[in-house]
């Protein structure tokens, strides 16, 4: 469900640029405004390392403040004029890579259902032009205000992943509901779009069950077969539990993020 | 009352001129001493207590040996009035405070952009205020970066010698040396020696921790290896996150936060 504040920067794009507060000059470049869907594209059955075969049947994760990013210098006026849009986010500490210069965002929290049976709208994000080949977000937990329906797993978490793993005449049905610091970010996920002032498409913010570049799964070194340690064809994946750390640490990574445009 | 207002502001205007003596063109006038120093701060002289730890075990270092060099400072867009190309090695357990690098006398301005590196030592880098033994052992092992020091929890105590190669330029750093005419000031290249215990190497505000290290100790002889690290999983653990690094052991993990020890000016941050 997307929340009400990310409507607030398309507003404030239209308001200002219509007021002339920020009236674009013959050389400086006009925002772009491109719908984001959550895209369920990526979301594949895949093979584990350890032979599981798994197709995922629901895939949620509480998220905030998309950025797009280019690569090599830009030009201050570029970045002078997002920030007269919206104020980038410093992070100035070592430790937090730069995926590229930022130059696109949709900020807010949402709460994507990344297989929902309709493409659900999240937003419309704000880019300069430019040669685009990234994508950053970072996680959070899903609070009251996310409108969750009291009990909704997701609650207090920071994904929720249902599935089923097969391996050989072996079938366990699995519900991992994930916990990652809030604040995290992923940093650099595929996002490949050359945006000019005549750019149209819609921007499919996708998962990866299987990495694009490598071939590795989001479900690497998970024997479904000894978390179903009772037998009984259920397993669970909850905070605690090291199967928790190895898939919540492998969510976060830019291998299984990135855009699908459409 | 006349008077008084009269000599007030004739030492309002004094002072005014003292202090900033400005060019036609609003740049600074006169000269005075510009200096770099280095200093590891509390952590590395006397040790990180246990109640700076989130799982209570306390840190303390023999030698925190480190080989920097290739120092530049300028003002913005300006060419530098401190330029260092060589490398030093320096013990900052062995400091009492910020240890100076080098003074010059240099234009009055304001220097906010420092550059420097940290670097394998060779046969090149020079003593700091390091012993001659100890820059032979980091030239002979290509270390940028040199640790001793034990762990203990109270109960137990642990030992480490780490020596890291990684090479971090810190460029651009934001420093705040603003230099009066007649006047002295710093820039401080200062080094964080706790980011090697941070339980996360991507997180906002991580905790430091060093139960994981100490539990690396397989042999259990009470020394913990660099062998014995890069043995230890951190995929499996709660904490330790990377991000999208490829890191996956506590070696790697230690050794990518040989990265983010330089800082400028206390808690100021560099590009890198």
């Amino acid at each position: 469900m997307a929340r009400k504040t990310i409507l607030t920067i398309p507003l404030l794009v239209a308001a200002s640029l219509g007021a002339g507060v920020c009236e674009p000059t013959a050389d400086e470049p006009t925002p772009v405004l491109l719908p984001v869907v959550a895209d369920g594209a990526g979301i594949a059955t895949c093979t584990n390392d350890l032979g599981w075969t798994v197709e995922v049947s629901a895939f949620r994760v509480a998220i905030e403040d998309l950025e797009f990013t280019v690569e090599g210098e830009v030009h201050a006026s570029l970045l002078r004029r997002l920030a007269d849009v919206a104020v980038p986010v410093a992070r100035a500490h070592p430790g937090h890579s730069a995926g590229g210069e930022v130059t696109g965002e949709l900020l807010g929290e949402l709460v994507i259902d990344l297989l929902a049976e309709e493409a659900e709208t999240l937003g419309e994000a704000t880019l300069l032009p430019g040669d685009y080949n990234g994508l950053n977000l970072t996680f959070r937990r899903a609070g009251p205000e996310d409108g969750l329906g009291e009990g909704d797993a997701l609650l207090g978490h920071s994904a929720v992943i249902l599935g089923t793993a097969t391996r050989d005449a072996v079938s366990v049905s699995f519900e991992a509901v994930l916990d990652i610091d809030p604040g995290t970010q992923m940093v650099g996920g595929p996002f490949d779009l050359v945006v000019d002032e005549d750019t149209t498409a819609t921007l499919g913010l996708t998962a990866y069950t299987i990495d694009p570049s490598e071939g590795d799964t989001l479900f690497d070194g998970l024997d479904f077969g000894e978390l179903d340690g009772d037998g009984d064809g259920i397993a669970s994946i909850v905070p605690g539990d090291v199967a928790h750390n190895v898939l919540m640490k492998t969510l976060v990574r830019h291998d299984h993020w990135g855009i699908e445009v459409q | 009352m006349h008077a008084n207002k009269t000599a007030l502001a004739l030492s309002l205007t004094v002072l005014a001129l003292s202090v900033t003596t400005v060019a036609c063109d609003g740049s600074a006038v006169g000269e005075g001493t510009l200096g770099v120093e280095i200093w590891g701060e509390d952590y590395i002289e006397s040790g990180i207590p246990a109640g700076e730890l989130a799982d209570g075990w306390a840190i303390t270092f023999d030698r925190f040996l480190i080989n920097v060099g290739a120092i530049s400072v300028a003002e913005e867009g300006a060419d530098p009035a401190v330029t260092e190309p060589g490398f030093r090695v320096f013990d900052l357990t062995a400091t009492t405070g910020p240890e100076q690098i080098v003074a010059v006398t240099a234009p009055a301005g304001t220097y906010d952009h420092t550059v420097y590196t940290v670097a394998p030592a060779s046969s090149a880098s020079g003593a700091g205020n390091a012993a001659d033994a100890d820059v032979q052992l980091v030239a002979d092992g290509g270390f940028a970066v040199y640790v001793e020091g034990a762990a203990t929890d109270g109960a137990e105590t642990v030992t480490f010698a780490w020596g890291f190669s990684r090479t971090t330029v810190y460029d651009p750093c934001h420093s705040i040396a603003v230099l009066g005419d007649g006047g002295s000031a710093s820039v401080q290249l200062t080094i964080h020696g706790d980011h090697l215990f941070y339980d996360d190497a991507v997180s906002e505000e991580p905790e430091l921790r060093f139960a994981d290290i100490a539990l690396a100790d397989a042999d259990a002889d009470g020394e913990v290896t660099r062998a014995e690290l890069e043995a230890y999983d951190i995929t499996v653990l709660p904490d330790y996150g990377v991000g999208s690094l490829d890191i996956d052991n506590l070696w790697g993990f230690i050794e990518h936060m040989t990265t983010t020890l330089g800082h400028i000016d206390g808690e100021g941050h560099c590009g890198s």
